[in-house]
């Protein structure tokens, strides 16, 4: 826990953007907070756990798939902003998540 | 007389996985989250470029003819095996539930699944059956 500064947003903000611009071929400036990531994007199971990854390594944080799973049961995840807000309780949050 | 509980299919792009592909030389982190590894161990060799993706469209095709996702339940990818049999044979394989994807397929009251797979040089395509 503990990982978040004030430039954590920010950084996870682009690294989604980037990510989702570059696998949907969609210019980032085309993508926002209210942005749906399976009806606008057409995101699936292989985006998210690729991104999921990423900020696993990036931020060398011990948290399970399962976890991950089942947050997001009682905190759907459908546009670009939940997915961000949610990434960041992942790096505060870590294994700790499923309590929320 | 067998019925049909549920149906799932799923299509993958070959192209998609060319960096998510586990090698002698490693393993990638999304490799890990997914695949058994009695899958890896099976599925390296000849044909990994195919045996990979066409794993991960079995499980996704399972999961839609169970009527669930990953995101919504609390089955985990690893709890849906494709296990080939014959590294020069893709159509020899099995597939083993365990865990909660074995508890809610008993829970549907399914006794058995038909699955079938296709693929070309670009697309792989899994398809499952359940029946009752």
């Amino acid at each position: 826990m503990g990982k978040i500064n004030e430039n954590t947003r920010s950084e996870v903000k682009e690294i989604v953007y980037k990510f989702f611009s570059e696998e949907c071929e969609v210019d980032v400036s085309t993508i926002s907070e209210n942005t749906n990531i399976i009806t606008d994007l057409e995101g699936d199971s292989l985006m998210f756990l690729e991104l999921i990854e990423i900020f696993k390594k990036k931020y060398s944080l011990n948290i399970e798939l399962k976890t991950i799973a089942k947050y997001i049961i009682r905190h759907p995840v459908e546009t670009i902003g939940q997915l961000v807000d949610t990434q960041m309780l992942m790096i505060e949050h870590e294994n700790n998540l499923v309590n929320l | 007389m067998e019925e049909v509980a549920g149906c799932g299919i799923d299509i993958e792009e070959l192209s998609r996985f060319r960096t998510r592909l586990p090698s002698p030389e490693g393993i990638p982190g999304f490799a890990e989250l997914v695949y058994t590894q009695e899958e890896i161990t099976s599925n390296l060799g000849s044909n990994s470029d195919l045996k990979f993706p066409l794993c991960f469209s079995c499980k996704e095709a399972f999961f839609k003819a169970l009527g669930v996702s990953w995101m919504n339940s609390n089955i985990s990818w690893k709890e849906i095996e494709l296990l080939f049999s014959d590294n020069n044979n893709i159509f020899d394989y099995k597939i083993r539930l365990s865990g909660y994807a074995r508890e809610l397929f008993e829970k549907m009251k399914c006794h058995n699944f038909e699955s079938h797979l296709e693929f070309n040089d670009e697309f792989v395509v899994f398809q499952i059956v359940l029946l009752s």
